[in-house]
């Protein structure tokens, strides 16, 4: 009785799946006479693969063997949607294969001008017809300054004159040096400061006498002296800087030059009487 | 009293004779700079009205509006905003199709390398890989080996007057980058595609519908 019930059961639950079967062949059948676009059908076959195998699960191994028509029916409708896919695909690569861009490569290298236009909402540039006006006198100014700086060039490359100056200042300050070896020796034999006028008045020569003021005015500069004034006499009074003493603390005075014209030397031989001349340089 | 004078112009249609020298000015910046076909800064367009007309900034989308109205209406130009970075930019295309022939201030062989890659991007139907748009360039004669100035009109300077747009895109497993090629948005603007594939259709003696595809993709936007 019970297995009666049972196979009754089976035999129905089977028939249930057939018709199922049968309206999924139909559906796909449809598809295939429709003309609707590939990704739709690939939608609909892939929904209708997935049912067929729902069914098949639903049976089970032991139904199939009872009732051989299912199978039957599962591989008529995996075939038909085989059929739409294989379609759909045939579809798709004869769309995009119309296109071959050596074909296209080919006719652009044999007809260059066909492929050359204006595009069609392009906005066709504003221009001159003979383009802009001639630019020619902006160009012409730089030209100008350009040859100014090379004459300036040739003036400096005229050098020799600068190197007998050179020479001079040479000799100079090798008078320079001898008046600071003078100084410091007299200042070493007499342990005193050297009076200023007496050293740089020369009785028989006005303008050794301008020399040695200049040439002292050096040694001041190059703080190898230095020059104070002399309390009881207001004098000037020469004093050598010993070269271990820093130089920073000599302060910021280290210039001294003295105005001195024909007259005024005069005056001051006479007032300190001066005869002989008390350095004595090679000239 | 600048306040006064935008709140009149609110109330009434826009005070168009007090701004005419500024509306002029604009129309007159706009036509000169378009020759380029670099996109236009708004900011550019402030700065320039600033300069020239003193023009305040709260005035300047007033005069843009008055400006374009006056090259639709003389030139048969639009003013079209363009999707940019950062700021407005605009680019100028001409309000209708029209056929109109090549300005002559327009190189021949930069328009042969444009228009064939604008189409060989369009016939693929997908971004083109640059090295494959290099090869097509040199089978199609436009493009020599080391030609690298002209890969650079491609890469820099068709990309800048937006018919371009050249991108790097991350290949995710080889952790590659490669570059491609698809339409910029001039390109989208100016160029229709059924004027192309016509053209295409010209050329091989088929009729447009032949490339089904790209037929589609060219009718979908008319």
């Amino acid at each position: 009785m019970s297995s009666f019930n049972e196979t009754q059961r089976s035999s129905l639950g089977s028939h249930d799946r057939k018709l199922r079967y049968r309206a999924l062949l139909e559906d796909l059948s449809t598809l295939e006479s429709e003309n609707s676009f590939n990704e739709d059908l690939m939608d609909k076959t892939a929904s209708a693969v997935r049912e067929a195998q729902t069914l098949l699960a639903e049976g089970g191994v032991e139904e199939r063997v009872k009732h051989p028509g299912e199978g039957y029916l599962d591989s008529k409708v995996l075939r038909v949607a085989s059929d739409v896919a294989v379609r759909v695909t045939e579809s798709i690569s004869g769309n995009v294969n119309t296109y071959d861009k050596h074909e296209l490569a080919f006719h652009i290298r044999e007809n260059p001008n066909f492929w050359c236009f204006a595009l069609p909402r392009e906005v066709p540039s504003v221009a001159f017809l003979y383009g802009t006006f001639a630019p020619t006198p902006p160009e012409l100014r730089p030209r100008a300054p350009r040859r100014a700086v090379q004459r300036q060039q040739a003036q400096t490359l005229k050098a020799p004159e600068n190197v007998d100056k050179l020479g001079k200042v040479e000799e100079g300050s090798q008078m320079v040096s001898r008046v600071n070896r003078f100084i410091t020796k007299t200042y070493k034999q007499t342990n005193a400061p050297l009076s200023y006028f007496h050293t740089v008045l020369d009785p028989t020569s006005f303008s050794a006498t301008i020399e040695n003021i200049y040439y002292v005015s050096f040694l001041v500069r190059d703080t190898l002296i230095s020059i104070n004034l002399d309390e009881e006499f207001g004098l000037p009074f020469i004093t050598p800087i010993p070269a271990s003493k820093e130089k920073r603390d000599i302060g910021d005075e280290n210039q001294f030059i003295v105005s001195m014209d024909r007259q005024r030397w005069q005056e001051l031989i006479e007032a300190f009487g001066i005869t002989q001349p008390m350095m004595v340089l090679k000239r | 009293m600048s306040q006064r004078k935008v709140n009149k112009s609110r109330d009434t249609r826009p005070d168009v004779s007090e701004l005419e020298p500024a509306i002029k000015e604009c129309v007159r910046y706009i036509l000169c700079r378009e020759g380029g076909k670099i996109p236009i800064k708004r900011g550019d367009i402030n700065k320039h009205l600033n300069t020239v007309c003193q023009t305040p900034q709260n005035q300047v989308s007033a005069i843009i509006v008055e400006a374009n109205k006056v090259l639709k209406k003389v030139y048969g130009y639009e003013l079209l905003e363009v999707a940019a970075n950062a700021g407005k930019q605009y680019i100028v295309i001409l309000s209708q199709e029209c056929k109109s022939i090549l300005p002559p201030i327009i190189d021949e062989h930069q328009r042969k390398l444009l228009i064939a890659a604008l189409m060989h991007i369009f016939m693929s139907g997908a971004p083109v890989k640059e090295e494959d748009m290099y090869k097509f360039l040199t089978d199609a004669g436009l493009l020599e080996e080391n030609d690298h100035a002209s890969r650079k009109l491609l890469t820099t300077t068709f990309t800048r007057q937006m018919y371009l747009e050249y991108s790097k895109v991350k290949v995710t497993e080889s952790n590659v980058t490669r570059c491609e090629f698809t339409w910029g948005q001039r390109a989208e603007h100016e160029v229709s595609k059924l004027f192309l594939l016509n053209k295409m259709a010209e050329a091989f003696g088929k009729t447009p519908d032949h490339w089904c595809e790209q037929y589609k993709e060219a009718t979908r936007e008319t």
